[in-house]
């Protein structure tokens, strides 16, 4: 898939994500690169900045064996961002589709 | 690739950049490699899916940059400078200097509040907590010298939206190695922490001059009407002065010590020194001095102030010094009383 196409659309996954239910990060890698194939260590710069812009929220959870994990958790602002970005993104590709048709 | 090799090119590429930022972000790929790990992968297999280091590096640095333009502080180095053949500008590119190629910083504001503080690592970075302002900063450099100006010209004066708006901050991160290093500004307040260089020199007209734990052959604070702050500083001759504010110093050590300030209180304490001259014309003179075994002279002179000696075994001596090994004090205030308090040794 066109590298530029993954970069825009990467962060509306992320969120899309979220809205399902809040995830750790190797999680979220891991369902979003089953799909995709994208460098996953690209994720955490968009989830650094998402949270630094309040659309996520982190807190920590003990795991067993392991050190504790950090969760993001969709914001209520985070929610109504995601819903415009969904929005645009589905106008935007319906553009495009009749376009290239 | 390994776990360690990857988190180290990360801090490696990243290590211009805000500490925090950093720290944090790698705490993120450190916590993916336990993650994976857990679910059976093995170290290489998860570098690889993270991908190249380099790109996740640009990935980042792209994105602070997008953010700065939002932010008020800048995480990536404003000015690592572009060379154009002896005359240069700021530029994409940037221009980096050699470690110790740097040897003469000179830097020049008129409202902007300098800090300087030591380069995390070993460049010379200067920021802007301001965006803006970078539209009337001017730079020059060469292959041993960095100059930099941050003011508006008389037609940018001109405009009375820009007159009332002062710039705003600017941080220097000086490298170690660097010779000279001067700072000058107007109503900027200047402050510096932890710099070494042979000769330093700050000044500024109306605004508060501080230092802390600068080491030099010549060091040099002065300020018009603010005041001169200066906290364990190392010389070989340090120079404080200022017009009508006052000066502190608090554990200061110099072959030679020169205070001078016309209106303002002079309140030095824990002082190394083996020549001491403070002049105040107004203000009253508070001298701690952390001596030596070597006895002191002081020459102290004030027209209608008093003198207190709190240390008996040190006299008051209103007449020449009679060289030898002792060290030398003049304390003069016109108006002010002038106070001495003893060694401790």
């Amino acid at each position: 898939m066109n590298a530029q196409f993954k970069k825009g659309a990467l962060e509306l996954c992320v969120l899309s994500q979220l809205t399902k239910g809040d995830k750790y990060g190797y999680e979220l890698t891991e369902v979003i690169s089953r799909e995709m194939s994208i460098a996953t260590g690209t994720l955490y710069p968009i989830l650094k900045r998402l949270k630094d812009e309040l659309y996520v929220e982190t807190y920590l959870v003990e795991s067993e064996g392991g050190p504790a994990r950090k969760y993001y958790h969709l914001t209520e602002k985070g929610r109504g961002y995601q819903g415009n970005l969904k929005l645009e993104w589905q106008a935007f590709v319906e553009i495009v589709g009749r376009l290239c048709d | 690739m390994r776990k360690e090799e990857y988190l180290n090119s990360l801090a490696q590429g990243l290590r211009a950049y805000d500490k925090n930022y950093v720290e944090d972000i790698l705490r993120d790929y450190e916590e993916h490699f336990l993650d994976a790990a857990q679910a059976g992968k093995r170290e290489e297999e998860i570098c690889q899916e993270l991908g190249n280091p380099e790109d996740v590096v640009r990935e980042i640095r792209e994105m602070l940059s997008e953010g700065e333009k939002r932010d008020g502080w800048l995480a990536r180095p404003q000015a690592e400078l572009m060379f154009l053949g002896g005359k240069s500008t700021a530029g994409e590119e940037g221009f980096r200097w050699g470690a110790g190629d740097l040897k003469t910083v000179r830097f020049f504001t008129d409202t902007a509040r300098v800090r300087l503080r030591p380069s995390p690592d070993g460049a010379f970075h200067l920021h802007l907590s301001d965006e803006k302002d970078q539209a009337y900063l001017e730079q020059r450099c060469t292959a041993d010298s960095y100059e930099g100006q941050l003011k508006r010209r008389w037609w940018q004066i001109f405009s009375v939206k820009s007159f009332f708006q002062p710039f705003g901050e600017v941080l220097l991160e000086i490298p170690e190695g660097v010779l000279e290093l001067k700072i000058s500004t107007v109503t900027g307040e200047v402050s510096a922490e932890e710099l070494r260089a042979q000769s330093i020199g700050i000044s500024s007209i109306s605004r508060d001059v501080s230092a802390w734990k600068l080491r030099g052959k010549d060091i040099s604070l002065t300020t018009v009407s603010g005041r001169v702050l200066s906290e364990d500083v190392k010389a070989g001759k340090l120079v404080l002065r200022s017009t009508s504010g006052a000066l502190r110093g608090e554990e200061l050590e110099a072959e030679e010590l020169f205070g001078k300030t016309v209106s303002g209180l002079i309140e030095v304490h824990g002082i190394y020194s083996r020549d001491i001259y403070l002049k105040t014309v107004s203000g009253a003179i508070k001298l701690g001095v952390k001596t030596h075994r070597d006895p002191i002279q002081f020459r102290t002179r004030t027209v209608s102030g008093r003198v207190y000696m709190q240390d008996t075994a040190r006299q008051p001596n209103g007449g020449n010094f009679d060289g030898g090994e002792s060290i030398r004090a003049v304390l003069e205030s016109v108006s002010g009383d002038i106070t001495v308090t003893g060694a401790e040794d």
